[in-house]
């Protein structure tokens, strides 16, 4: 009685009655526990249709968990005849973009067929143009947003956005981790200056100018043998080269940290456009 | 965890009564057996079908509330909290409302939200008139309060739950004596004042954390504060003012300011210990109490 009701019902009322749970718990939030339910069906038991529901809704359970593979895995299951080929393609896409397979996510893209319509149009356009931003592909960037016509209200924001990111790499700045470094070794704490991390910078020349005052001081008045001078020289020294190589460091550090913070805000801008069309 | 699981075990008493009460319902027999039979993920589920296909405001209720259990069984606590926000009270008779509620205070307590609980709990006393159907929730009440080392007002809670449990008066009696006992402001852990190891550890170093019982902590505080200090006091004697004034401000300040803190923090971890050994022993005590005040009302 109980492991009946344990195994899933292959009645086409069952499985709607499921895919109906499913879309409420997804509503929920509860994305894992709608995968969990529609995993226990095997696709061999359902016909045509029903498979591309099951494929879909278990796509979109693990994309909304997190965008991964095995979304991606079953939005490319849907065949053009479904109902929900368009959020699959673009959802798919959409996948391989967050786990950085931007080519994959471009030929998903090329190849979706949005049969005349052209907020859909508009919509490859933007996750196109995003791609070649987070490639860092200007032509392309500049070629797809070209195309732009602002006409939709559910994709405006983010396109300005994208043009707003585009402006803002093209300022940071290209810093040499070379020139930090050389100016580490002349003024301590200038190179991280020279990198971004003022606060940083300020107290690294602090901390050496007291070691070195130290050290120099242990020096003058009890010599070079003392006890004294060898610790706080030799602590000088550690932090003095440590503070070159880290400035050296600090620049690439601190460009990386630009180019995440831009490339995290241009993947929000590309999902958002997707959950206000395929609601 | 394993604390966590006892008080588990403890409260299950009152949960089982829940539970038999949240199952009559006809419509919830798959997500029941699945219960039973221990799937409590698929029950969880199979009771959001049973809320999404149902129109009863009673069945739905239920429905919610077995989700809620499935989940805590889970360890899902926070999960089950925002499972049992879903169920409205309008309408609904206050003995089911007061077993929602009270598992509400339940999953809040569980996850250490005490003074939230409190409020549920506060919130349900007001709403719901009938202290004799509230009373057993006094008992979690009184769990709370321990928590948060409100031990008089704790026994306060005890007591009217006995009073509120319409007991006969040698029943009662013997029940508050119990409580007296329980509670004997003797008993009450001796804990260490926060403010004043830190003071102490601002005027000598290393004493606040002697203070707070940690001796090993205070006198390497102490030898690392007076190495700073003779340090800075040789450095200026041997005519090295700037490596003097170097030291006083960065060993020394550093040690000064992070030994007040260290004492700060000690005192704080031998509070919860201390608590924690004697609101274990609460526990217990609550829940035989409320026990015997249930076995005789019956």
């Amino acid at each position: 009685m109980l492991l009946s009701s344990l195994l899933p019902a292959q009645d086409s009322i069952s499985f709607a009655s499921d895919i109906k749970l499913a879309e409420h718990l997804i509503g929920l939030k509860d994305h894992e526990d709608a995968a969990f339910l529609l995993e226990r069906y095997d696709p061999a038991d359902l016909d045509r249709r029903q498979v591309d529901s099951l494929n879909f809704y278990k796509g979109l359970s693990y994309h909304l968990q997190v965008p991964s593979e095995k979304a991606a895995f079953y939005f490319d299951k849907i065949g053009l005849q479904s109902a929900f080929y368009h959020r699959s393609k673009y959802f798919q896409a959409f996948d391989h973009l967050y786990l950085h397979q931007y080519d994959s996510s471009k030929v998903i893209l090329l190849q979706v067929e949005n049969r005349g319509d052209m907020k859909l149009e508009e919509l490859r356009r933007l996750e196109l143009a995003g791609i070649a931003l987070l490639q860092r592909d200007h032509s392309a960037f500049l070629d797809h947003t070209s195309k732009f016509t602002y006409a939709y209200p559910e994709l405006a924001i983010e396109q300005k956005n994208l043009l707003k990111y585009d402006l803002e790499l093209q300022k940071v700045k290209k810093r040499s981790p070379v020139v930090a470094g050389l100016l580490s070794a002349v003024v301590p704490g200038s190179g991280k200056l020279y990198a971004g991390r003022r606060a940083e910078g300020a107290m690294t020349f602090f901390q050496l100018a007291l070691l070195g005052g130290m050290a120099y001081e242990n020096y003058k008045v009890l010599g070079p043998k003392s006890p004294q001078f060898i610790i706080f020289g030799g602590l000088f020294t550690v932090f003095y080269a440590g503070n070159i190589y880290g400035s050296a460091i600090s620049v690439k550090i601190k460009r990386e940290e630009l180019f995440n913070e831009i490339n995290s805000q241009v993947v929000v801008d590309l999902q958002l456009p997707l959950q206000r069309i395929f609601k | 965890m394993r604390s966590i699981a006892r008080l588990w075990l403890i409260c299950s008493f009152l949960c089982s009564a829940f539970l038999s009460s949240a199952q009559t319902a006809k419509s919830i027999d798959v997500p029941g057996s699945l219960m039973a039979a221990g799937q409590y993920r698929m029950a969880s589920i199979e009771y959001e079908r049973v809320w999404l296909e149902s129109g009863n405001k009673i069945v739905s209720a239920n429905a919610l509330l077995g989700k809620a259990q499935a989940l805590k069984q889970l360890g899902q606590f926070e999960n089950a909290e925002h499972v049992l926000y879903r169920i409205s009270h309008d309408s609904l008779p206050d003995s089911l409302s007061y077993i929602v509620r009270y598992q509400l205070a339940l999953c809040m307590y569980l996850q250490g939200k005490f003074a939230q609980a409190e409020d549920v709990l506060d919130q349900m006393y007001f709403t719901i008139d009938d202290s004799l159907l509230t009373a057993p929730s006094l008992m979690l009440y009184a769990l709370s309060l321990n928590e948060e080392r409100r031990w008089d007002e704790a026994k306060e809670k005890m007591m009217r739950m006995i009073t509120c449990s319409g007991l006969d008066s040698a029943a009662a009696d013997s029940l508050i004596n119990v409580v007296e006992t329980m509670y004997d402001p003797q008993n009450y852990p001796r804990l260490k004042n926060v403010k004043m190891a830190r003071v102490l550890s601002m005027i000598l170093p290393g004493s606040g954390q002697v203070y707070a019982g940690s001796a090993g902590q205070g006198i390497v505080s102490m030898i690392l504060n007076a190495a700073a200090i003779t340090f800075t006091v040789y450095s200026f004697n041997v005519g090295t003012y700037f490596t003097a004034a170097g030291s006083a401000f960065s060993i020394f300040g550093r040690f000064y300011s992070g030994g007040g803190r260290n004492a700060e923090k000690t005192a704080l971890k031998k509070n919860y210990e201390r608590s924690k050994v004697f609101n274990e022993q609460l526990k217990q005590k609550v829940v035989i109490v409320t026990k015997a005040s249930l076995n005789q009302q019956r």
